[in-house]
Parts: C-alpha cells; sequence; structure tokens
C-alpha cells in the first residue's frame, strides 16, 4: 500500500472513529479541544520555519515534510480500534470500510462528506444498539473508548514535547549530517567567529560614539584612541576578508561551507554595505594614498572573486 | 580660503560612511542572541535605551557640526555664544537641543534662560 492510500486510510479512519465517536466524548471533557487549539496555534511559526507546514486545506492542518499529516502520525503508528478489539470483520468494520469507501470519494465535496458522515453515525447508533451479549460489548466499547482516549492523549502530549523549541533544535541539529569542513572556512557558529563577532559589536559601538562627535567638534582622536582608530580599520577590512570565508547558514537550516557558495551569498548580500563602511579615509586623507590604493585593489580582488562565482553558477 | 576650510571641515562627513555598518547590526545581535540564549526582554530594554542614546548623541554632534560650518557668525554656536566655552558645554548644549527636540517639547533659545549669562 502506498504511503499516500495509507494516509488517506488513517485520516479517513479518524473522521469516522475519532470525529464521530469522540466527539462526544471530547465535549464532555472540554479542556481537550481547548487544549489543542492553542497547541497548534503556536506550533504555527515553527512549523512554518522548519519541518513542519501549514496545510493550505480547510481549517489548521499541518504536515511534516513528506505529506504525512501530524494528526494521523500517533493515529497510523499507534494500535488501531481492530487491534484493540481483536475481532474479525465486525459489522463495525464493515461499516468503516465503506465510510472510508465514502469519505475518499466526497472528498472536497463538503455537502457529500456531511451527508456521508451523518449516514455513518447514523449507522454506527444502530450497530451499538444491537449488541451480541449486552455485557460483554458494552465492556470492551468503554475499553476501548478509554484506550482511545488515553492514547490520543500521550501522543498529544509527546506531539506537544517535541514541538517545544529546544527539542527542535536537537532535531535540526541531528538532521544536519556533518559535511567536511573545506580549508580555512569558517563555521558561522565557531567560537572564532562569535568572539570577532562579539568584537565587532563593541567596536561599532565605540564608532557610533567617536565617529559623530569627531565630525562635530573637529577634533581627531590622540594617544590611544589614535591607534584604536586605526585598529578598527585594520579590523574592518580583515572582516571583509573574513566574511568569504566564513560559511552561512540557509532559509533551510543548512550551513553552507563552499567558498563559492559563500562568496556569492555575501557579494549579494551585505558585501556592498561592509565594503562602503570600510574604506579608511582615515589613512587616505592623511596622505596615505598608496595604501588606499592597495585596499582598493584588494577589495576589487576579493569582488571579482564573488563576481566569477557569481557567474559561474 | 575660508571656502577651503569649510571643504575640508564637510569632507570629514564621509567618515560617517562607517555607520553604514549599523544595518548589520540587527544580524549581529540575532546571532548571538541565538547562541548565547539572553533574555529577550531584557535584551530589547538595553537595545531601545542604546539606541535612544546613541541617536541623540548623534543628533547633537550633526548639530553642532552645522552649527560651526559657518565662520560667519551665523550658525546657532555664535548666535548663542557658546563658541569660546569649553567642548563639554558645547556639548551639553547641543545635546540639550537633541534631546528636547527628539522628545519634542523643547525650544532652543538658551541666552533668553539666562545659562550662560
Amino acid at each position: 500500500m502506498s504511503r499516500d492510500g495509507n494516509r488517506m486510510s488513517a485520516d479517513s479512519k479518524r473522521e469516522i472513529d475519532g470525529g464521530d465517536r469522540l466527539a462526544p466524548l471530547q465535549s464532555s471533557f472540554s479542556r481537550s479541544p481547548t487544549k489543542r487549539a492553542p497547541s497548534a496555534r503556536k506550533l504555527s511559526p515553527v512549523g512554518s520555519k522548519h519541518a513542519l507546514t501549514p496545510n493550505s486545506g480547510s481549517g489548521m492542518r499541518f504536515t511534516f515534510e513528506d505529506g504525512t499529516p501530524v494528526g494521523s502520525m500517533y493515529l497510523k503508528n499507534g494500535p488501531t480500534m481492530d487491534e484493540i478489539s481483536r475481532t474479525g470483520p465486525t459489522p463495525r468494520e464493515k461499516l468503516s470500510r465503506a465510510a472510508k469507501l465514502a469519505a475518499s470519494m466526497s472528498r472536497g465535496n463538503s455537502f457529500m462528506a456531511a451527508s456521508t458522515r451523518s449516514l455513518m453515525s447514523a449507522g454506527s447508533r444502530i450497530l451499538r444498539r444491537k449488541p451480541k451479549t449486552k455485557k460483554q460489548q458494552i465492556k470492551t466499547a468503554t475499553q476501548i473508548m478509554s484506550e482511545k482516549r488515553q492514547y490520543l492523549k500521550s501522543a498529544q502530549l509527546e506531539l506537544e514535547k517535541k514541538m517545544s523549541t529546544k527539542s527542535w533544535r536537537s532535531v535540526r541539529e541531528k538532521q544536519q549530517q556533518p559535511q567536511a569542513r573545506p580549508c580555512m572556512v569558517l563555521r558561522p557558529q565557531s567560537p572564532i567567529r562569535l568572539g570577532w563577532d562579539l568584537a565587532t559589536l563593541f567596536l561599532l559601538l565605540y564608532i557610533a560614539v567617536a565617529t559623530p562627535f569627531q565630525i562635530g567638534f573637529s577634533v581627531d582622536a590622540t594617544g590611544f584612541w589614535f591607534y584604536l582608530e586605526k585598529v578598527v580599520d585594520v579590523f574592518f577590512i580583515t572582516d571583509l576578508m573574513l566574511n568569504f570565508r566564513t560559511g552561512f547558514v540557509a532559509a533551510n537550516g543548512e550551513e553552507v561551507l563552499q567558498p563559492c557558495t559563500i562568496a556569492r551569498h555575501y557579494v549579494t548580500g551585505w558585501f556592498w554595505i561592509d565594503l562602503l563602511s570600510s574604506i579608511p579615509f582615515d589613512f587616505i586623507f592623511a596622505g596615505f594614498v598608496l595604501l588606499g590604493v592597495a585596499y582598493l585593489v584588494c577589495v576589487l580582488i576579493l569582488g571579482l572573486c564573488g563576481t566569477v562565482c557569481f557567474l559561474q553558477a | 580660503m575660508l571656502k577651503a576650510g569649510r571643504v575640508v571641515k564637510a569632507l570629514r562627513v564621509v567618515r560617517l560612511t562607517k555607520l553604514v555598518r549599523f544595518l548589520k547590526l540587527a544580524v549581529f545581535i540575532e546571532k548571538l542572541e541565538e547562541h548565547f540564549s539572553i533574555n529577550r526582554n531584557l535584551l530589547q530594554l538595553v537595545k531601545l535605551l542604546l539606541g535612544t542614546v546613541v541617536m541623540c548623541h548623534f543628533f547633537a554632534c550633526m548639530w553642532m557640526f552645522f552649527g560651526t560650518l559657518d565662520m560667519n557668525t551665523d550658525g546657532w554656536v555664535y548666535a548663542e555664544g557658546v563658541q569660546d566655552l569649553p567642548a563639554s558645554t558645547q556639548y551639553l548644549t547641543s545635546f540639550y537641543w537633541a534631546v528636547a527636540t527628539l522628545a519634542t517639547v523643547g525650544t532652543f533659545g538658551l541666552r533668553e534662560r539666562g545659562w550662560f549669562f
């Protein structure tokens, strides 16, 4: 049986068994529907970001990446009605089979679906009305009910636990197969890169305070601050080069470490802003024209590398 | 000569291109936040406060720059008579203007208030 058929059967089973027979039960336990709704709403950002995607069908229904609906997951894996009752083809099973067929046929037709559903519920009511041996039948029915409810509850809890961000992060990390790191390429989350970013943050703060002051009050940095300015300039140019050698996290959550892809990503992104902000005007104004030219050549080579990669792809 | 001085002074403005890097600040903060799991609310508060102060500082400096750009006593610095005071007082005056203007509560008439004279 194909996965699609399996999913459909699980789905329709849920519609028939869970929907009709558990609906009064769930409404008597008024907590479960209200509990389910916020969890589903809470999940939606996680779903949109990672493995889950909100299906564009009717209502809020989530599917995993392989197309399996979230709700049917535990129903598919867990014990079904037949497994619990362990009886042969009973009238109820025949009815559910017919219902499956009807549901699969009436998919997309809301009127037909509603009518079949009402018919099926009527049929199950009739079935329930004439038990073979009254006591046994009632007992098994309640057993089935309670077991199913318990299973649903535990499955929901498990799902909620799975959906919390932390475990999702671990799942995502597990999914990332460790790929070989090319020579001289930093991972975006490596300690060196994080330290570098932290240093950049502090230097940016210094720049934000010092640069407007120097412009507004026509003063130049002296002593320690003079050297710090030079360090900042060199730092930013180094940052420009380092960014060509730092992997990035793609939209699908994968780490990209190929130098060519990195260069393409960088040149089409933050490169121009970094380029503009790291021009050492202090050096150029101080008469170090050679240094300025060297800088330009450096940047041009880097940019050309990126552009060549861009054209190759 | 006077004009050349103005041009040199105005040329310093190109240094402001360094501040373009601030567009990347959000990326840095997001990355660090993701890694160090800082309290999100605290971070928001710090970001807001720091941003406000840096903004006021920036506008104060720019106000000072435009006030002293004209040597012909046209700028507010000469009109207010702040030009010979120490830089700290000048900065405070400018900062006062920036805060008052950004908070949309202030008027700029220091001389009438008798702060300095």
